[in-house]
């Protein structure tokens, strides 16, 4: 892999790894670091670069850094409260209804799944396919079906509009 | 479509495009920014650049040093397990018992050589014998007992094979043995519990009239002669005793002697029926002469 083809790889997955750990952390900082630390790792590893396959890795290579980070830390981890979220643009029309909405989520999003809230915030936030969703986490597609299916039914139940 | 349906589907309508909508407009709030992260990172990796990729390149290298060495290794192993041999050499005058590594035994006559590969013999089961031994093979694959003049397999028995000179001689105690002259065209000869085959003109003859006792007797430290030439006899004397003895007449001589008397009396016994007589010329030296 060359520092360019490394440039390349940063520039295009960087925020979906880092989303995809505060996803299922719900710790910016800590997903700001796994990212990073990711994205090292897979510089050390000097492996070829290939388009597919490096995003995946990159994903893989994050997913096992958390996972190790939650084994070390599970006798002091802090109960999820929720995932936090920032408006992009200013919304004029109904601002407050959807500020109302979005810390409804934010509440319901902490009460699903780890599983659950990272299909479902990608599909969502990212705007990823089932099928590509499959592909960077390395499951079925059945298999994120079945996680979102249930993410939204859990989240209709907690969110009463 | 009634009311209450139309009402429902559009209220899911709503929900999901306020859902879309929100989710939409929508992002995480990092306290470090791309471009921030990028930094560090960019950083971290040239400072590690030099000392990372250059070893990456020779452990590249070293790992087709590795699988070469890798095949190098179990080449030589192979190739020294194949040539490497174990001599087993009885000097005369001695008896000797060995194991074999699975367990067969082999008793090893005076002025006999066997070799074998003990590290090759779970691949076949194969010993040189120069001379005079008795198997006791434990079954499992083919057993081969190569010599000058012909080969012997079996699979798992008791057998003796006689190899001097260009005299060769099977004897099979149990089980079957099968008996091949070498270089010449014959066939396997198969040997039954009690048979015997001898070379004879490159051909192997069978015989079933044989008292295995007096063939193996050797074992007991008796030795039985039939019908042999007496030259035979005195050169097993040599053998069995360590001695040298001057010899030379065609006599046929059925008798036997043993090993635990004296040479002075056995030979004493050998010639007393031929009318001769024995002096001692040396320490281990004797010359056998007419009487008169």
């Amino acid at each position: 892999m060359t520092h360019k083809e490394f440039k390349f790889c940063f520039e295009n997955y960087f925020d979906a790894i880092r989303n995809y750990i505060y996803y299922r952390s719900g710790d910016a900082e800590l997903a700001s670091d796994i990212a990073q630390d990711a994205f090292m790792k897979l510089w050390e590893k000097q492996k070829l670069f290939v388009k597919g396959k490096t995003k995946s890795l990159l994903y893989k290579i994050a997913g096992d850094i958390f996972i190790s980070h939650v084994r070390k830390m599970n006798n002091q981890r802090t109960f999820l409260e929720g995932v936090k979220f920032a408006f992009s643009s200013p919304d004029d029309d109904n601002n407050i209804d959807y500020t109302e909405l979005k810390e409804y989520y934010e509440k319901a999003l902490g009460k699903l799944t780890e599983n659950q809230r990272t299909v479902f915030l990608m599909n969502r936030m990212e705007g990823l396919t089932y099928k590509e969703i499959a592909t960077c986490l390395d499951i079925s597609v059945k298999a994120i079906e079945k996680r979102m299916s249930k993410a939204i039914a859990e989240l209709k139940k907690n969110i009463k509009i | 479509m009634n009311f209450d349906e139309e009402n429902l589907y559009k209220g899911k309508d709503d929900t999901e495009i306020a859902e879309k909508k929100l989710f939409g407009n929508l992002h995480v709030d990092y306290d470090q920014s791309k471009s921030q992260a990028w930094e560090q990172l960019s950083e971290k990796i040239t400072s590690s650049t030099v000392s990372e990729s250059s070893p990456k390149i020779l452990s590249f290298i070293g790992y087709k040093f590795l699988v070469a060495a890798c095949v190098l290794l179990v080449f030589g192993t192979l190739v020294f397990c194949n040539v490497y041999t174990q001599t087993i050499i009885c000097e005369r005058g001695q008896h000797l018992n060995v194991e074999l590594p699975d367990g067969s035994t082999v008793e090893i006559n005076a002025s006999s050589s066997l070799v074998y590969k003990p590290y090759w013999w779970n691949f076949s089961r194969t010993v040189n014998l120069d001379g005079e031994a008795y198997f006791q093979v434990k079954k499992g694959s083919a057993f081969t007992v190569n010599s000058k003049y012909g080969c012997t397999e079996v699979l798992g028995t008791i057998f003796n094979v006689y190899a001097r000179g260009n005299q060769y001689e099977v004897l099979c105690v149990s089980g079957k043995v099968g008996v091949k002259a070498r270089g010449g065209l014959s066939k396997s000869v198969f040997l039954e519990a009690n048979e015997f085959a001898v070379l004879n003109n490159g051909k192997l003859l069978k015989t079933t009239e044989v008292n295995s006792s007096t063939v193996v007797g050797w074992k007991d430290l008796q030795f039985n002669f039939t019908s042999k030439p007496l030259k035979m006899v005195i050169k097993e004397v040599e053998r069995q005793f360590d001695v040298d003895i001057k010899f030379d007449k065609n006599l046929i001589y059925t008798g036997s002697f043993n090993k635990t008397k004296s040479v002075e009396s056995t030979l004493n016994l050998i010639c007393l029926p031929f009318n001769l007589k024995f002096v001692k010329t040396g320490k281990n030296t004797f010359e056998i002469v007419d009487k008169n």
